[in-house]
């Protein structure tokens, strides 16, 4: 036998066959159509075809009908037989009646069984007890997730991490002000000491010791750089907390996404880790504390930046107007700003504090970005700076980020690109530029513009930015004119 | 009394024949057997398909996950300038990345491993389809085969499968590779 499925599967894989049909299948499942199954058989054999019924007659009555002829068939040999043979033989024909019977039971309910149970393909039928394991593995793994309330829970620690973190960041941000501030102290005592040397005359730096204001400035200025470097501290504090947040909160995050399908998983001392760090990086009194802030640069190298400085700086007559009026002004008497020729850090210091809602400043003629910086602290609304003959890009970024709304550069015969660019970006509402001669940083003009900004500029400028829109508005590039 | 012998070896004779019939009837035979085995194949392998479907998915999205710390660790090398190793962990941003990267790494190596295996139990049940259409076949052509064999495989198979797809999909990496190996892929564009 084993032999001849051996050879009949060779030469089927000769033949070249890789499967089946579907209607292969069923043919060798199901029996052919005009096949008589066995129960249906055994059903003809013993019902009365329905053909030989007449109709109106149940078949009981066309049986019985039928009796007459079956015993005037049979009347001569029982009238022959005895009668105890006569009976026997009814009672025998009973036996077998009911066993057939029984026996039809028996294969009719199997057969309703196995319909159950197996029905044919395309018949919804419950899974073969071979694949439950396997669909209830499945069920198992997907329902392995943690109850909702843990990813809640999670969700919870998250938040609370992100809010901490911010708490963080603002604490950094308000660390980082202040060491701009002492920074911006430190130029602002460094450019008094300059100019006090200059006028004093100290060559060393004990005779500037003995020169009771140029001492104070040098203690001053190294107590504010001791105070800058020792902030670092708590920075580095803050933003070490913060990272490590972020890291354990990614860590739980990424094992949270495998948790389902994952094993093992530590998550449990995550969390306790998470509580741990949230506690060891409160901002506290004590975590920001300032330890071992000493003096931060030794005296000596401090004179001698500032005498080389003060060696290669001319104090003019002009110098000295501005340094009245600035002295001045910090008094509170903005009256002589118009005469201003440089605005020095301390001038530009006093200035944005100033409550006045404009300031024209039109005889500056030179703005160093740091003072660019400090003036763009000012909260007022209208800056007039036309004295300027040029806006270098590190001075056009700290001048662009001033909160006002009016800005006038007329004395402008360029806008460099560079500079063009942190133009494009302020948030105020009108510039006038109407010393333009150049055609340059017109993409940032008109980009200001658009963004619902009021601009002056010269005819010939107008032209252009007009002539760049339109065609800006061409298919395929994006439309201008948009609010802000 | 040679009729009532008759009758009776008449009446044993059909039972014979209608349990004979009727059982036939219930199990359906070996076709049907097969063509059930085929059945739980197929479930199977849907099952199988499916969990392979969610390590993919889940692979993918660690990946994409992974892809930005890389992205983060070359801003912060940018901002910092190229460094050797030694320095570059000591920015936090850096060493923190490296160290989910590590984790990450040991989660997709674990399911590749599992989608490896996912194949081969597709192929293997493959296989076992082949079988049974031949063995189908077989009956066809020679009303018989001795299936018990294959039946025996296929229900370990099915188990082995079964098994494999309740099996977690990862665990917590033992083995991790350096960070300092991670880095170096990152400097490489990797």
């Amino acid at each position: 036998m084993s032999e001849t499925v051996d050879i009949v599967k060779e030469t089927e894989t000769a033949g070249g066959f890789a499967a089946l049909d579907p209607g292969e299948l069923d043919d060798l499942v199901s029996p052919a159509p005009d096949a008589v199954r066995p129960a249906e058989a055994a059903a003809v054999d013993v019902a009365v075809p329905a053909a030989a019924v007449p109709p109106g007659v149940a078949p009981d009555e066309a049986a019985a009908e039928a009796a007459p002829v079956d015993g005037s068939a049979t009347a001569a040999p029982v009238a022959l037989k005895p009668v105890e043979a006569r009976n026997r033989l009814r009672r025998h024909g009973r036996m077998l009646a009911v066993v057939c019977a029984a026996l039809l039971a028996a294969g009719g309910a199997a057969w309703v069984v196995q319909r159950h149970l197996y029905p044919p393909p395309g018949v919804e039928h419950p899974a073969p007890a071979v694949s439950e394991p396997v669909a209830a593995d499945l069920e198992a793994v997907s329902s392995s997730a943690p109850a909702a309330m843990d990813r809640l829970e999670w969700e919870a620690v998250f938040r609370e991490i992100e809010a901490f973190r911010h708490l963080l960041f603002d604490k950094r941000d308000e660390i980082l002000r202040l060491q701009r501030h002492y920074d911006y102290g430190i130029r602002e005592l460094e450019e008094e000491a300059v100019r006090l040397i200059k006028e004093s005359g100290c060559g060393t730096l004990a005779a500037a010791l003995k020169h009771p204001p140029l001492e104070l400035l040098l203690q001053g200025i190294q107590r504010r750089q001791a105070y800058r470097d020792a902030l670092g501290q708590p920075l580095r504090r803050l933003e070490s907390g913060a990272e490590e947040l972020l890291f354990l909160q990614r860590r739980a995050s990424i094992d949270l996404q495998v948790l389902d399908v994952a094993q093992g998983l530590d998550l449990q001392a995550q969390h306790q880790a998470i509580r741990s760090a949230l506690r060891a990086h409160e901002p506290t009194v004590e975590s920001l504390s300032i330890r071992a802030a000493g003096a931060s640069a030794p005296q000596e190298l401090l004179w001698r930046r500032l005498a080389e400085q003060a060696r290669q700086t001319t104090f003019n007559a002009e110098d000295r107007v501005n340094q009245s009026i600035v002295a001045e002004a910090c008094a509170g008497n903005l009256g002589r700003l118009a005469e201003l020729t440089t605005l020095s850090l301390k001038g530009a210091g006093c200035l944005a504090e100033s409550g006045t809602q404009e300031l024209f400043l039109n005889r500056v003629n030179q703005l160093s970005p740091l003072a660019a910086q400090k003036l763009a602290e000012w909260p007022g609304r209208w800056l007039g700076l036309n004295g300027l003959k040029r806006l270098p890009p590190e001075t056009a970024r700290e001048l662009f980020a001033w909160p006002g709304e009016w800005i006038s550069l007329n004395g402008l015969s360029e806008m460099a690109p560079e500079a063009g660019r942190y133009l494009a970006g302020w948030r105020g509402r009108q510039v006038e530029l109407m010393g333009l001669r150049r055609l340059s940083a017109l993409d940032a003009l008109l980009e200001w513009e658009a963004s619902g900004g009021k601009l002056f500029v010269p005819g010939d400028i107008r032209q252009a930015i007009d002539t760049l829109r339109q065609a800006g508005n061409a298919p395929g590039r994006p439309a201008t004119g948009q609010a802000r | 009394m040679h009729a009532h012998r008759f009758l009776n070896h008449v009446i044993g004779a059909l039972a014979a024949l209608m349990l004979t019939a009727g059982m036939s009837v219930a199990d359906g035979g070996k076709p049907a057997e097969l063509q059930r085995a085929l059945e739980d194949i197929r479930r199977a392998e849907q099952t199988v398909q499916a969990r392979a479907v969610q390590a993919v998915a889940l692979r993918s999205h660690l990946r994409q996950e992974g892809e930005g710390l890389k992205a983060e660790i070359r801003d912060e090398q940018r901002r910092n300038g190229a460094q050797p190793y030694p320095g570059a962990v000591q920015i936090p941003r850096v060493d923190y990345n490296l160290r989910l990267l590590q984790r990450l790494n040991g989660y997709l190596e674990q399911i590749d491993a599992r989608l490896a295996e996912f194949q081969a139990v597709s192929a293997g049940f493959e296989r076992h389809r082949e079988r049974i259409r031949d063995e189908l076949r077989m009956l066809r052509t020679l009303k018989d085969a001795d299936i018990s064999d294959l039946m025996r495989q296929l229900a370990a198979a099915l188990e082995e499968a079964a098994a494999r797809c309740a099996a977690p999909l990862v665990t917590l990496p033992a083995v991790q590779r350096s960070t300092e190996s991670i880095r170096a892929d990152i400097a490489q564009g990797r």
